[in-house]
């Protein structure tokens, strides 16, 4: 098979590396910048840290500072006219998925009219925007090296991404120091949320064999340091591993894009308010087992990150049921909740079937599948 | 009050009955998969007195959409031993409307082997007419003829001697609006064989003198959708290169990155592809006299047709289209457009499925039986399927028959029906189409070309192949699908036409189920005929060979294509 492979974004990589921020905004030519967090991001200290660290370079800041989860249009837009306002020629993210998503979409909005819901969906033809520095302060999203945009359409009831260069970030700097003080849970499914990408990376019908060693490696690294780092939080090399972990399942699902797990996610965060990480790994078990009648090799793959032996003459459905059993060991292993323990009853969780089948996600799934069997596969994980 | 024709060959009686209510709201594919499913045995045999043929217009017809007087024919197809929707553009299916008749049905076969017209008249009655003189007459004269008796306010359907023949690539050819010209097909599935059996020679329909009334649940609600898609097509045709030259502008596109076939779905480019491409065409027609934007039925704002005439300035064909060119060209390695011109010229008028003869022609290339590119040698196999010779009778059976023949290892068919002009390994949702729709190998079932990530690659390629099939099944019933193509924007509209015309909700669904409901149909039948999921294959070179232009193998798993319908 014959693929494309994309490295979009320049990173800065290493513990202390957030410190450089004003410097390479500096580099990059900008005189005044937009710095976009949210309140958390504020209240433990790493925003005024940054945001000092590049008035010190001599850069003038305009700060953001409501990022709200889930970020809605109406922010967004808001927010852009905030930039447009202040004339800045730069932005810096800093924080998680929230954070950088709203960055992506004020960016788009600095040179093409709003309402951003006008851009969803892939877009080659945006003016573009200004030099952003994204600076991650979970090891999740993967965010800072995607070319996507998630942004929550309020009028229109749902999710939906913008995908364009200009969402891309000039320069990802990944300081694994910034997670050190995350809390155990947020840990825990900030990391199920990378390892989600990497997994539907390595069976989604675009994936190249960069991606697949991206994916492989961050799932291996996710395996051995996730159960620590939820542990004890200031494991260092835990969070050195996780950070790159995320970053390089990110990198993997630009190119290899997600499917199923994510639109099964997608579906109930958006029914029950429930965490995207929480929320993707809820079946990713029962996805890989279905992946596995396809892609059984890189299910096969899977289980060898994950220190799982599958026999040399296993068919493919056995190959499915293992995969399916080693990764749901792994996410409860780490404290993640079924969705009996989220609180759901089956029927509101199988209720989201047919919105699942739906969505447009569902064109890089392995093959087709129908909203009754997307119900089996919730209820078979409802209460594992 | 709709009506239908039941007419049957076994004592030559045609009766003028009211529409069946459960028919109303299906029309072109939509119907035939429905009114075949429930009156003709799947396993009978298709040339045999149990096969219908059948006729009919879209759930649209008569209104004031654009293109919605499209004509469909159905019927078992001896080509492929399936269930089989030929839809067709021309002037018939709006005289059909303007009569009020949505479906013809023509039933058993002539116990004698005397050859009859079937007359649909001005009066709205219907009458066989025996037509023994017309045996072994071709479309051009026969439509010539007829026009000549009856004037220009008349359609004929009629088919060659290749339909009298049971040639199992035999087309159903019907008249153009204004010139009447016998160049739009009902090419594929060898339904012309099918009218042969039965001892029909042709439908003649004249205008009425008295248009039908269609009656309205809701007109206003009805007029405002139609408008705005009406709208929307006139606004997209602007740009639309099949509106401003035709469908030979599709070579320009796929010429250059595989798509195109060349020498019998070799995968290679062809380096001479322009000499069939937009601006020769063009060139030849202002040169000559020839003309484009010619609608085939009234009221069409796409136009694509064409009329192209030959080095003297002499009419030759019209409705020259973009398969015909690239599978008589580049696929036979001949750069010659006035060649193709003449290939396409004696197949309307034998004929005969231009798709299936020029792949045939393909195969007798591969195996050697002529070389290359030699398009007078290719003129003269067309011939022999005209003078009947044993060869010529051969092609008549297919590509297929034929490559078996030659003993050729290469033989580019699903369902035993010809691959249309687009190569499956560099349009893969496309190949996808091909090997499961149940029409057998159709690109008019679902072209993804440019709708997936990467035409060569396999990213969401059967996704676009199952959204454009559902898709197509319902344009299909409702209209010409280079229309539909600009009303995309609009879809959810077609359900204010449907409430409006014949009241009830305007729910998105009636459409949707339409297209699914139609599928799920077709391949019941198929499946009751005998076939299997080992027939939703793609031949196997495709998956064996890498094509040399893009290095793409045909490589999409079974398991993909098997689940591909389950809704």
């Amino acid at each position: 098979m014959i693929t494309t492979y994309d490295v979009f974004v320049p990173m800065l990589m290493g513990g202390g590396a957030s410190l450089r921020t004003g410097l390479k905004v500096r580099e990059l030519g900008c005189q005044k910048v937009l710095v976009v967090y949210d309140q958390g991001i504020k209240e433990v200290g790493i925003a005024g840290k940054i945001e000092e660290n590049i008035r010190n370079a001599g850069v003038e800041t305009v700060c953001f500072e409501d990022v709200v989860p889930d970020p809605p249009d109406k922010m967004i837009e808001e927010a852009a006219e905030i930039a447009k306002r202040e004339a800045i020629d730069g932005i810096v993210a800093v924080g998680g998925g929230s954070a950088m998503d709203s960055a992506k979409g004020i960016n788009v909005l600095m040179n093409n009219p709003p309402p951003i819901v006008s851009y969803f969906g892939i877009q080659k033809n945006l003016k573009p925007g200004v030099p952003m520095i994204f600076i991650p302060t979970t090891s999740g999203t993967g965010s800072e090296v995607t070319n996507m945009a998630v942004v929550s359409a309020t009028d229109l009831g749902k999710k939906d991404s913008v995908v364009s260069p200009v969402c891309l970030a000039t320069l990802a700097i990944i300081d694994p120091e910034l997670t050190l003080e995350l809390p155990p849970k947020l840990t825990a499914i900030t990391g199920i949320d990378a390892l989600a990408h990497a997994v539907e990376s390595l069976t989604g019908g675009h994936a190249n064999p960069m991606s697949d060693a991206l994916a492989r490696e961050a799932i291996r690294s996710i395996h051995h340091w996730l159960p620590i780092a939820v542990e004890n939080g200031g494991n260092y090399q835990a969070r050195e591993a996780l950070m790159m972990a995320s970053t390089h399942a990110g990198m993997a699902f630009t190119n290899a894009l997600v499917h199923l797990g994510h639109c099964i996610g997608h579906a109930l965060g958006a029914s029950f308010h429930i965490p995207h990480g929480t929320a993707c790994a809820a079946t990713l078990p029962e996805v890989i087992e279905y992946a596995a009648k396809t892609e059984s090799m890189k299910v096969r793959m899977i289980c060898e990150c994950l220190q799982k032996v599958i026999p040399e003459q296993a068919t493919t459905d056995e190959i499915g049921r293992i995969g399916r059993d080693a990764l749901r060991s792994f996410i409860k292993s780490v404290g993640i909740p079924n969705l009996k323990q989220m609180g759901l009853t089956l029927e509101e969780a199988m209720s989201v079937a047919p919105r699942v089948t739906k969505d447009e996600g569902m064109a890089l799934a392995p093959y087709r599948i129908t909203p009754g069997k997307v119900a089996e596969m919730i209820a078979s994980a409802y209460d594992a | 009050m709709l009506f239908k024709l039941v007419a049957d060959m076994t004592d030559l009686t045609v009766k003028k009955e009211p529409l069946d209510e459960a028919y109303y709201e299906l029309g072109g594919r939509s119907l035939i998969a429905q009114y075949l499913i429930k009156n003709v045995v799947p396993t009978c045999d298709p040339l045999g007195e149990g096969n219908h043929l059948i006729f009919c217009t879209t759930v649209f017809a008569g209104t004031k959409l654009t293109t919605s007087n499209r004509m469909s024919v159905g019927g078992k197809s001896p080509l492929t031993g399936g269930i089989k929707e030929s839809n067709v553009g021309g002037y018939a299916a709006s005289l059909l409307a303007e009569q009020g008749i949505r479906l013809i049905i023509i039933k058993g076969i002539s116990k004698t082997n005397d050859l009859w017209t079937l007359h649909v008249d001005s009066k709205g009655e219907a009458w066989f007419k025996e037509a023994n003189d017309c045996k072994g007459m071709n479309n051009y004269e026969f439509s010539e003829q007829i026009h000549g008796k009856y004037g220009s306010k008349i359609a004929t359907v009629s088919i060659g001697c290749a339909g009298e023949r049971l040639y199992k690539n035999a087309s159903i050819q019907v008249s153009e609006f204004r010139s009447g010209h016998p160049s739009r097909a009902a090419a594929r599935g060898g339904l012309g064989a099918v009218m042969g059996s039965k001892g029909l020679k042709a439908l003649v329909i004249e205008k009425p003198d008295e248009r039908h009334q269609l009656k309205y649940q809701n007109e206003n609600q009805f007029n405002e959708a139609c408008k705005t898609l009406n709208d929307l097509v006139a606004k997209g045709v602007q740009n639309d290169p099949f509106h401003n030259i035709g469908t030979i502008a599709t070579i320009e596109a796929t010429g250059a990155n595989g798509i195109l076939p060349v020498d019998n779905f070799s995968g290679k480019l062809f380096p001479e592809y322009r000499k069939v491409g937009a601006n020769q065409f063009m060139e030849n027609l202002s040169s000559r006299g020839g003309k484009n934007k010619i609608p085939c039925q009234p009221g069409c704002m796409v136009r694509c047709s064409n009329s192209y005439h030959d080095e003297d300035g002499k009419y030759l064909t019209s409705g020259f289209e973009y398969e015909t060119i690239a599978l008589f060209g580049p696929n036979c390695h001949i750069a010659d457009l006035d060649a193709i011109a003449r290939m396409d010229r004696l197949c309307d008028d034998l004929g005969v499925d231009t798709i299936e003869a020029a792949n045939t022609i393909a195969v007798c290339m591969e195996t050697g039986k002529i070389p290359w590119g030699d398009s007078k040698a290719a003129l003269d196999l067309l011939n022999e399927m005209l003078e009947g010779t044993d060869f010529g009778n051969l092609m008549g059976q297919g590509c297929e028959a034929v490559g078996n023949h030659l003993g050729c290892k290469r033989i580019p068919v699903v369902k035993h029906q010809s691959i249309a002009g687009y190569d499956p390994r560099n349009t893969k949702g496309t190949g996808i189409t091909y090997a499961t729709s149940p029409m057998g190998a159709d690109h008019t079932a679902g072209l993804t070309m440019g709708r997936a990530f990467d035409d060569c690659g396999r990213t969401a390629q059967a996704y676009a192949s199952n959204k454009l099939q559902v898709a197509m099944c319902f344009a299909d019933s409702m209209m010409c699908l280079f229309a539909f193509t600009h009303m995309v924007p609009g879809i959810p509209l077609l359900a204010n036409l449907m409430a409006g015309l014949y009241g009830g909700e305007a729910d998105f669904n009636r459409i949707a189920t339409m297209g699914v409901k139609t599928i799920l149909t077709e391949r019941a039948f198929n499946q009751q005929a005998g076939m299997t999921i080992k027939d939703d294959r793609l031949p196997d070179f495709f998956y064996r060979e890498k094509s040399p232009a893009t290095g793409a193998k045909f490589d999409i798993d079974d398991h993909e294509l098997n689940v591909i319908f389950d809704f």
